[in-house]
């Protein structure tokens, strides 16, 4: 007697699978994508390589990072997601955007192959925020969207605050994804 | 939502008021379960339950009638959303237990807002009937209630 394949499990067999990294932030546990993030460093180890930057339209990023002949914001993820004041310890070096990112600590590496997506009922920032929400052991976890710590418009503002046209065009243009 | 064809209605309390949900939206009543909750700009939103491995959404319908503080409720009910044409599924805090319940249904008040549908008229009592796609906001911000709760913003 054959027995036919359950085709359920064979689609279950082929959901995609990905590594995440879960990382928290005032205590609030986030999930990014493992190949969204370069690096990760310590901040005391990328001091020497970080700048001030003094402006207060993006409250939210008060220092420059340059790796590796590469200029990023470094947005502060408490305050980015409007969570009590921490003192991070980390920063996530994003791949694909001039973008890192202060977080408190890493948890662990995961691998997720359901990521549900963000309820309609959510209508603010937020649907820039993340990607969507996974379930972990019954506790939902927000996945970030790397392109959502800075949007176009503060990209400008940021790149305008840094200096002259110059300094811009050696960092990239506004809202560029970096090669 | 027409609610001249609805037959049965279920009734929730929210601030001391009684309302009532068509039947046909509402999947269940559940205990008060541990709300979760992680950073979001949507002001009349508390968090999120799991339930069946589904995230719902938690509505707090209270402040959404108008009350500042806001609904910490002893229950949750599970009801249907429609929006853009997609289903979803949300919780709404309720005070206490919910009732099913038939009765002859009547046009809204006069001067009542938007989200009143209808009046459902059982046991000689008046209960004003919810449409949940005119209560529920599409925007992040709580909207403005003039005096008498009519929505500042229209709905569509």
């Amino acid at each position: 007697m054959r027995i036919r394949a359950n085709s359920a499990s064979g689609a279950r067999r082929h959901q995609p699978v990905e590594q995440v990294i879960l990382f928290t932030v005032a205590e609030q546990l986030f999930a990014i994508a493992s190949n969204a993030v370069h690096e990760i460093r310590s901040t005391d180890s990328l001091s020497a390589a970080a700048s001030d930057i003094a402006q207060q339209e993006v409250k939210k990023v008060c220092h420059t990072l340059r790796r590796e002949r590469r200029a990023y914001y470094v947005v502060n993820a408490a305050a980015h997601f409007g969570l009590p004041a921490t003192r991070p310890t980390l920063v996530l070096v994003l791949r694909d955007f001039r973008v890192a990112v202060l977080v408190d600590r890493i948890e662990r590496m995961e691998s997720i192959s359901l990521l549900q997506p963000l309820p309609q009922a959510f209508c603010g920032a937020e649907r820039q925020w993340y990607r969507g929400l996974v379930l972990l052991d019954n506790v939902v976890v927000p996945v970030v969207n790397p392109a959502g710590f800075l949007n176009p418009q503060e990209m400008t503002l940021l790149d305008a605050a840094v200096g002259s046209r110059a300094n811009a065009e050696r960092f990239g243009a506004p809202g560029e994804v970096m090669p | 939502m027409s609610a001249g064809n609805e037959k049965s209605f279920v009734v929730l309390s929210v601030c001391g008021f009684r309302f009532a949900l068509p039947a046909r939206i509402v999947g269940e009543l559940v205990a008060a379960e541990r709300l979760q909750k992680f950073p979001h700009a949507t002001a009349w939103l508390r968090g999120v339950l799991v339930r069946r491995g589904r995230i719902l959404p938690v509505c707090d319908v209270a402040l959404l009638l108008g009350d500042s503080h806001g609904l910490r409720g002893k229950f949750y009910l599970v009801v249907r959303r429609e929006l853009n044409g997609a289903t979803e599924w949300a919780a709404l805090p309720v005070e206490g237990e919910c009732e099913l319940v038939s009765g002859e249904l009547l046009p809204p008040p006069e001067g009542a807002p938007p989200y009143v549908a209808a009046q459902l008229l059982a046991r000689q009592e008046r209960i004003e009937v919810l449409e949940l796609a005119k209560l529920i906001p599409r925007q992040a911000a709580l909207p403005s209630r003039s005096p008498g709760g009519a929505l500042a913003e229209s709905q569509t």
